[in-house]
């Protein structure tokens, strides 16, 4: 899965994930809703609501067992939170400006097909030993 | 003994003002190209007036080993002795309201800083808690960054990131050199250098950015050339800047994402550098060691030759001036 296609999670979403993270097993909605401590107590049809969206934003799986589905996180929690950080250094957003990061290109640099290709010319000739 | 240290600190102030204007003046006189690399001039150019001010200020107070104390000698304009702290007194107010005045402008910029480094700092930890892979020897973190980049992060054990897309995308060669660039990076320590430019810059406020782009543009430089030394090849490396290029070209940014911190202009210069082939690092290296060896002798005569009553004497005498 690419997690930097993900959507950013809510509140909600983040709390149903971090109990799946929790535990060592997949874990049934109901199971969920009973992990999931929250003021006023969610409801179960809440519950299955915030993991179908998960799973449609890929960042849970589900198998069946039985009669109901067992959900379970597609990345650890450092994995995520890692991934997300990353992102964010990378400066996929406009006006990223980092004070101890080094980039190979600057990441908010797009550059012109043309000067791309005119500098491919450039050094295909100097491999070719033709003068510029 | 608070008006002697008051006006110790509002002659830090002023030399570094002074000292930083005439850095800003000279490094509009060198031409970017004709002084591309190294990158120590450029890193210097932004520490050289906080330095020279610190010794300078603290070099006011060294008992002067040429002649006695003058204070007793004339009253005409206040002095700056730890000896005799009663005859700074005048001084207080002027002193402080300049310091105050240097700590109101550098506070937004160290604020912004401050947050900025706790949120570096957290992203930083979140990702060096990726699992590490060994590529070629070196340890790396895989990504999704959204961005085909590869950066180098963190100031004590900076750690390398490379987004998956762009690895998966750029062949063996292109690799190769992207991984020598940001070794280069880690070797040289840039990202700490980064830090502590940038927090010069802000206690600086009146200094020129492009002081600071110009030593990223060269620090850039000076990676791409170790990694050519790696690969033996400069058009090796030029060719994997262009590659890196493409993949970015290929981007949906935003139309105000479309320039960085040189632009095209960057990634063009950069080739070329490889390209024209310049001097290898161990002139430049040299060069380093020059560069930072003149403005240290200079310091160090500022410290132990030039006070003496004379840089004392002139400083009293212009604040004297001022204050009557």
């Amino acid at each position: 899965m690419s997690i930097a296609a993900a959507p950013p999670l809510g509140e909600l979403e983040t709390a149903v994930l971090d109990v799946l993270w929790s535990s060592s097993s997949a874990l049934s909605v109901r199971a969920v809703l009973a992990r999931v401590r929250r003021r006023p107590a969610l409801a179960y049809t809440t519950v299955l609501t915030v993991l179908d969206r998960l799973h449609g934003k890929g960042v849970v799986v589900r198998e069946k067992e039985g009669k109901a589905y067992h959900y379970s996180p597609r990345v650890t929690r450092e994995e995520w939170f890692g991934e997300r950080a990353a992102r964010a250094l990378a400066g996929a957003a406009p006006g990223h400006d980092d004070a101890v990061l080094v980039a190979f290109l600057d990441s908010t640099e797009r550059v012109d097909p043309h000067l791309l290709d005119k500098l491919s010319a450039l050094i295909a000739a100097r491999r070719k030993g033709k003068p510029r | 003994m608070t008006a002697v240290v008051a006006s110790s600190a509002a002659v830090f102030v002023v030399l570094t003002l002074v000292v930083g204007l005439l850095v800003a003046a000279l490094s509009r006189v060198v031409p970017e190209r004709a002084w591309a690399r190294p990158s120590t001039p450029w890193a210097l150019s932004i520490l050289l007036p906080l330095v020279v001010a610190l010794a300078g200020s603290l070099a006011l107070f060294l008992p002067t080993p040429f002649s006695a104390c003058h204070c007793a000698a004339h009253d005409h304009h206040p002095h700056l002795c730890f000896a005799h702290p009663s005859l700074a007194e005048p001084l207080l107010v002027p002193a402080s309201v300049l310091v105050g005045l240097w700590l109101l402008s550098i506070a937004p910029g160290a604020v912004r800083l401050s947050l900025a480094l706790v949120r570096s700092a957290r992203r930083i930890r979140a990702v060096r808690r990726l699992a590490p892979v060994r590529v070629d020897q070196t340890e790396v973190r895989f990504v999704d960054s959204g961005v085909p980049t590869a950066f180098t992060a963190g100031v004590r054990a900076p750690i390398i990131v490379l987004d998956r897309a762009m690895w998966a995308a750029l062949g063996e060669r292109d690799r190769e050199v992207v991984l020598y660039h940001e070794r280069g990076h880690v070797h040289r320590a840039d990202p700490l250098t980064s830090l502590v430019l940038r927090a010069s810059l802000v206690l600086q406020p009146w200094l020129p950015r492009s002081l600071f782009e110009r030593w990223q543009h060269a620090a850039e430089l000076d990676c791409d050339r170790h990694a050519a030394e790696h690969v033996g090849d400069p058009s090796a490396v030029a060719a994997a800047l262009v590659s890196v290029g493409r993949l970015r070209s290929a981007m949906p940014f935003a139309d105000e994402a479309l320039s960085g911190v040189f632009g095209a202009d960057g990634l063009e210069a950069r080739v070329t550098a490889l390209l024209d082939d310049q001097p290898a690092p161990g002139g430049s290296r040299r060069n380093d060691v020059i560069a930072i060896l003149i403005p240290l002798l200079g310091v160090l005569a500022l410290v132990t030759v030039w006070p003496g009553d004379v840089l004392h004497h002139a400083v009293e005498t212009v604040i004297g001036f001022l204050h009557h």
